[in-house]
């Protein structure tokens, strides 16, 4: 038996998460963009064949403050004082952009529109509608949604900011009912879901279905998303949990 | 007989100093090998570990060839052929290694990891007996095998020994091997119940649609999918949903629908509490949106990735939802 739960870091920590909703943290950010006019420059380059694409974000300390609340972007450390500078992910840019609407995106000197930036991103990775549609399948319900490439999976998802949660999971983007033994042999499954300091003990496969190739930047919202769980199981562990306890 | 506390799984001691030291015992059982079965009768038998292994055919109880070997591994049975020569522990090994009894190597590997913790692990669709009121194994073995006093019973037990010999040899990914039971003192073969999970083997990670046929195989009783070739990994595969009361009395979260009969056995018996499935239409930005006849509905499975917490109030420590 597994407790589907949420592991909180520290004593306090759930009742924390509970009075500082990612909702409301989310909220301020957006508010707080919206005012200053945020603007993103996209940038570009390729460099022998890997495509550098990403979006830098220069902030004031109290936006960065909140950006680093809500695990948007990356911060790149500088010896610049009063302001932050962040690189954003396609998919975090995008959210900002099209669905929390507090970003805009410069690209060349030219401030792009959802459907040009959405064209742009896709023409740079295929795959870019599906993995944004699971990205923002999470993000809407407060999910915090971190891309983590370098582990091996698409994204880390946590239930709240990861300095409070333990529980996570890893979240692999699939299209379809496309097999995972074509991305995945058993070696790379234990290796990110190891017991110990492992990525996380809990495998989320996105399926995204119903997708049709078209450009506008609102197509994403008819596609379909299915969810399976593969999780690292410890039959010496199991024999004493129960099934109490509060999962949230 | 050695308590179980002192059996230690191999492959989870990196440190060679902390390997088990199983030494032959003074009480023993004996086995005679019948090789048209491909099981052994059990001849003698001591102790009590009997009480959750082997099956019973005509009054004989008969061992399978990887509780054969875990127990002859651990110097608690003699194997004997029909002229009473013991089998050495090599030749036992080289049966399972051959798989022609039912069990291959990797099965074994699986089946010992998790007998030596204590679980009770029987070979998946073969009964423990053949009394004409085991419906309580009827649910999880697929082969079904048809319970008939006109049907004789060798024929019936070749019948059972081929079909879990097809079963370790087909060449498909996903095969279930075994029916698990977590360790349980009340435990008997004459009722054993569901058994807590089946345990499938799978060559390579599983696709959903695989995961969902065999699903489909074992009728609710939760699946756990192995992977032997690079040590021993156990994984759970399902699609989230978890229960909820309501309206809202208390949280619990369970995965499968039927962990959540058997903690409200009680309940579901006396009709005080019904349990339903309840899947959310997919991209659905709302949960407990009522089904029609929901009123009578106690408990409601959702998909927990679906929803959005911060609209769950708690109160008092309850869950509730905001409407």
């Amino acid at each position: 038996m597994v407790v589907f739960g949420t592991r909180w870091k520290g004593k306090g920590f759930e009742a924390f998460a509970l009075s500082n909703p990612m909702s409301k943290i989310v909220s301020r950010l957006q508010n707080s963009l919206t005012e200053s006019k945020a603007s993103g420059l996209l940038m570009d380059r390729v460099v022998d064949v890997i495509d550098i694409v990403f979006v830098l974000l220069e902030v004031e300390l109290e936006q960065a403050n909140l950006l680093d609340q809500a695990c948007f972007g990356c911060h790149i450390v500088t010896a610049c004082k009063d302001k932050k500078h962040y690189e954003l992910s396609l998919e975090e840019a995008f959210y900002l952009c099209h669905s929390l609407k507090c970003l805009e995106v410069v690209w060349r000197d030219k401030c792009l529109e959802n459907d040009e930036l959405w064209e742009f991103m896709t023409s740079r990775r295929k795959l870019f509608p599906i993995f944004y549609k699971a990205y923002s399948h999470l993000r809407v319900k407060n999910w915090v949604v971190k891309s983590e490439i370098k582990y091996g999976v698409d994204f880390v998802a946590y239930r709240h900011h990861p300095s409070l949660v333990h529980s996570k999971y890893a979240v692999i983007v699939l299209k379809g009912n496309e097999d995972i033994t074509r991305l995945m042999a058993w070696p790379s499954f234990h290796a990110i879901l190891r017991l110990e300091d492992g990525v996380a003990k809990t495998l989320l496969l996105l399926h995204i279905n119903n997708v049709h190739d078209r450009v506008s930047s609102s197509c994403f919202e008819h596609y379909i998303v299915e969810e399976q769980i593969l999780a690292r199981w410890n039959p010496e562990q199991c024999h004493e949990e129960h099934i109490t306890g509060s999962w949230i | 007989m050695k308590s179980e506390e002192e059996m230690n799984e191999d492959g989870h001691s990196p440190l060679l100093n902390s390997e088990p030291k199983l030494q032959f015992r003074n009480d023993i059982y004996k086995a005679r090998w019948d090789a048209e079965l491909g099981m052994a009768e059990v001849i003698e038998k001591k102790g009590v570990m009997w009480k959750t292994m082997g099956i019973f055919r005509w009054s004989k109880h008969y061992f399978s060839i990887e509780e054969t070997l875990f127990l002859a591994e651990r110097g608690a049975l003699l194997l004997l052929d029909e002229k009473d020569t013991i089998f050495t522990l090599k030749n036992i090994y080289k049966m399972v290694a051959e798989a022609n009894n039912g069990c291959c190597w990797e099965s074994f590997k699986a089946f010992r990891h998790l007998k030596s913790l204590g679980y009770i692990v029987a070979r998946h669709g073969v009964p423990w007996t053949l009394k004409n009121d085991n419906k309580s194994c009827e649910p999880t073995r697929p082969q079904g095998i048809p319970e008939s006093d006109t049907v004789s019973g060798r024929e019936m037990e070749d019948t059972i020994s081929v079909s879990s010999l097809l079963q370790s040899m087909q060449i498909n990914n996903l095969r279930l091997a075994f029916d698990v039971y977590l360790p349980n003192s009340n435990f008997r073969i004459s009722s054993p119940g569901d058994p807590d999970f089946v345990l499938c083997i799978a060559r390579d990670p599983p696709s959903k649609i695989e995961i969902e046929n065999l699903e489909r195989r074992c009728n609710g009783v939760p699946l756990k999918i192995c992977n032997v070739e690079h040590g021993l990994f156990i994984y759970e595969a399902y699609t989230p949903f978890a229960p909820l009361l309501v309206p809202g009395l208390f949280s619990i979260c369970i995965i499968d629908l039927k962990t959540a009969r058997d903690i409200f056995a009680e309940d579901c018996c006396s009709n005080r509490l019904r349990i339903k499935p309840f899947k959310l239409p997919p991209d659905s930005n709302n949960f407990a949106r009522p089904l029609s006849g929901a009123e009578t509905v106690d408990v409601i499975l959702f998909n927990p990735l679906q929803i959005d917490f911060e609209r769950v109030n708690r109160h008092k420590g309850h869950l509730q939802f905001e409407t």
